[in-house]
């Protein structure tokens, strides 16, 4: 059987959707599955959530915003496709979305002005995992991109975003919510029974929440009336997109047994949510750059090399150190290689993939173009792969993407 | 080389866990939390002979990280188990809560409605603070990752601002008046000497601030330690350039080795500039067993 590679599993996926475990470089090695659909000839786009300077300095633009900003740094690797990046706003996209779908000006205004509604959209969790479907509905529906690749929100449970859909779907679907949008029939029988469920429903709420509570869901639900239909076919509609057989799954995670136990719970959760992973990547894994059999012939060749430029004692010094570095960097590589071979027995037939550890010290976009190179080698041209002149770099340590700064009241 | 801590971190820690009720730990995804997380609850439990651990997750994951023996008693708070409780303490009124909750729409609303799941988990944790501290023994949480948990925490002035009065709303009292408590509850922020746990480390100390959460310890872990010594860059150099390959291999691993270092140090540079509050450093462990890697961090900070 021949080995599937990594362009074979993204070929044709006009979704791919990385989860995976906080902390493992989902999004960096999200750009670069999207700078590989770039380079296979497709309109890509990084779909992100991370307000990450070092992912903007990666792609070379100086911020990352809810609309798509194209990226051209790395061109001459994509003659043929385009790569481009967006950054999730969850309030501006919710916004945009009442402008959208109200037209009355008044009743725009009063829902706006909803204190349901302005928790909902600025404080409460849950509103980033609608807000990326909302997102994503528009940029899979759209015809300005053929190959978007997904990194998912960094909640707890990175399933939360895939469940998201159906919860929206089932949530306005719900009678207690049927209870508060236009009445049908009034007077007829079921509307009378249903009246009377509500209300119990409703004084219980009033009594846990406080009546003000209740008047302003009210309020709220009626005034956002219009909307749920909306929501809900939105949610039915993105269901059936992270459904659709051309999206891929793929797991990203990071050789360590805590971040590979979190992958094999997200693997069994996607299924139960029918949803299959059909890769696998592990991150930042350590290679030996010196066998152990090779160590002391290299190292005697060092010392004789280095012996006419320094003092014995100081190469001699220098030697041990490097001895020293190494064993450390040989026993986290064993570790690591086992933990790989673990995931491949638990992957089955799925293709686990390795990506080597990029020391952190080199320039965001060394690291984005070593990772990729680590992983699609066979189909990069390195002529197309060396750094993009450098641009100055950016004096500011972090001052925030932008992300929160809508946020804060 | 300087592989142990010093004794800063042990006095703060230990004066940490002796005098706070309530000591909630965060971070960025994969900053070495739960970790942390336990090692603080067993140094909690050999001061004060006993400590609860709690974690909010789907699936435990504290358990395996404490000793088989170890006196800690860790309990997870899932939102839909502890509504129960919670509804009944909130209704006075334990069994209609149970013929309530057994309402597919009510199940639905509290399953959809985040803050209300929030607001659960947070009185949850408010009891188990209260019935414990009586007996002297602290409550140490292992919170979402920072971006939810301050969502958690932001939670009761969210609720405080919607509700003017209700159970909910004394409830949100309750807990933003334990959280604020300067006697009783700390935060911790664990985070990495990497551009991106950073930059979130800074975010969740100025929104903690925003909240009036004002004790707090920002904990880095995993600083590298320098093998090599910024002077061995020279000869590094020399070996690159003689044109043997392998040499060439192992000088370029070596150089990323010091880089890597030196960017860290950065990091935490940043950091400190960034936050008035106290930074603990902590040494990188390579040890892949949790279990074993808490010991470690439990006998270094003792």
């Amino acid at each position: 059987m021949k080995e599937v590679m990594l362009p074979q599993v993204l070929d044709g996926a006009p979704l791919v959707v990385c989860l995976g475990p906080g902390g493992v470089g989902k999004t960096t090695l999200s750009a670069v599955l999207s700078l590989h659909q770039a380079a296979a000839g497709h309109r890509s786009l990084v779909l992100t959530i991370d307000p990450a300077r070092r992912l903007a300095d990666a792609l070379g633009v100086p911020i990352l915003t809810n609309d798509p900003v194209e990226i051209t740094t790395y061109r001459k690797m994509h003659p043929a496709g385009s790569l481009s990046a967006l950054m999730l706003d969850p309030t501006a996209t919710f916004d945009h979305l009442i402008a959208l779908l109200v037209g009355d000006p008044a009743r725009r205004q009063a829902l706006l002005a909803n204190r349901a509604y302005q928790h909902l959209s600025r404080y409460l969790a849950g509103t980033l995992e609608y807000m990326a479907v909302e997102r994503l509905h528009e940029l899979t529906r759209g015809d300005q991109f053929d190959a978007i690749v997904l990194d998912t929100p960094p909640t707890t449970n990175a399933l939360d975003f895939l469940e998201a859909p159906e919860r929206l779907a089932r949530f306005f679907s719900d009678r207690v919510i049927k209870r508060f949008m236009p009445q049908p029939a009034a007077g007829s029988w079921s509307a009378r029974l249903w009246h009377r469920a509500s209300g119990s429903v409703l004084s219980l709420l009033s009594r846990a929440a406080g009546e003000s509570f209740v008047n302003d869901a009210v309020g709220f639900v009626s005034t956002f009336g219009d909307l749920f239909g909306h929501f809900r076919a939105r949610g039915i509609a993105v269901g059936k997109t992270l459904r659709d057989p051309r999206t891929r799954f793929v797991i990203v995670c990071a050789p360590d047994p805590n971040r590979l136990a979190e992958a094999r719970t997200i693997d069994r959760r996607l299924a139960e949510a029918r949803c299959r992973a059909h890769a696998f990547i592990v991150n930042r894994v350590d290679q030996p750059f010196l066998p152990a059999a090779r160590a002391p012939d290299a190292l005697l060749r060092a010392t004789a090399l280095l012996g006419g430029a320094a003092e014995r004692e100081r190469v001699q010094l220098f030697i041990d150190r490097l001895e020293a570095m190494r064993r450390v960097q040989e026993s986290s590589a064993a570790t690591h290689a086992q933990a790989v071979e673990e995931l491949r027995d638990y992957a089955g037939k799925r293709p686990v993939f390795v990506a080597p550890r990029v020391p952190l010290g080199q320039s965001p976009r060394a690291s984005l173009l070593a990772l990729y190179v680590g992983l699609f080698a066979e189909a990069a041209d390195p002529a197309t792969l060396r750094e993009p002149t450098a641009q100055p770099p950016q004096p500011s340590p972090w001052t925030g993407v932008g992300r929160r700064e809508t946020d804060r009241p | 080389m300087a592989t142990t801590v010093d004794n800063v971190p042990k006095r703060h820690f230990s004066a940490m866990v002796a005098n706070r009720d309530l000591i909630l730990v965060t971070g960025k995804g994969g900053t070495g939390k739960s970790t942390f997380c336990a090692t603080l609850a067993e140094l909690a439990a050999r001061r004060r002979g006993a400590a609860l651990a709690v974690e909010m997750s789907v699936h435990a994951r504290l358990p395996e990280m404490l000793r088989p023996e170890s006196p800690v008693h860790a309990v997870c708070i899932d939102a839909e188990e502890a509504v129960l409780p919670a509804l009944g303490r909130l209704l006075g009124l334990p069994t209609l809560v149970t013929r309530i909750f057994n309402n597919r729409v009510l199940r639905l609303f509290i399953r959809t409605s985040p803050a209300i799941r929030e607001m659960i988990m947070l009185d949850e944790l408010h009891h188990l603070v209260s019935s414990h501290a009586e007996r002297r023994c602290p409550v140490i949480v292992d919170l979402p990752s920072s971006g939810h948990a301050l969502s958690i925490l932001e939670t009761p002035l969210a609720v405080h601002r919607l509700l003017r009065v209700g159970p909910l709303a004394l409830i949100a009292a309750q807990v933003e008046e334990l959280l604020l408590d300067r006697s009783r509850c700390e935060l911790v922020v664990v985070t990495l000497p990497e551009e991106l746990p950073v930059n979130e480390a800074i975010e969740v100390v100025r929104r903690a601030q925003d909240i009036g959460l004002v004790n707090r310890t920002v904990v880095v872990n995993q600083v590298p330690h320098a093998v090599l010594e910024p002077e061995d860059g020279e000869l590094l150099d020399i070996l690159r350039s003689r044109g043997d390959a392998e040499l060439g291999r192992v000088a370029e691993a070596a150089r990323g080795e010091i880089d890597e270092v030196a960017q860290s140090r950065q990091q935490i540079e940043r950091l400190r500039l960034a936050v008035t509050d106290r930074i603990i450093e902590l040494p990188l462990h390579r040890d892949p067993d949790p279990s074993r890697c808490v010991s470690s961090l439990v006998e270094e900070l003792a």
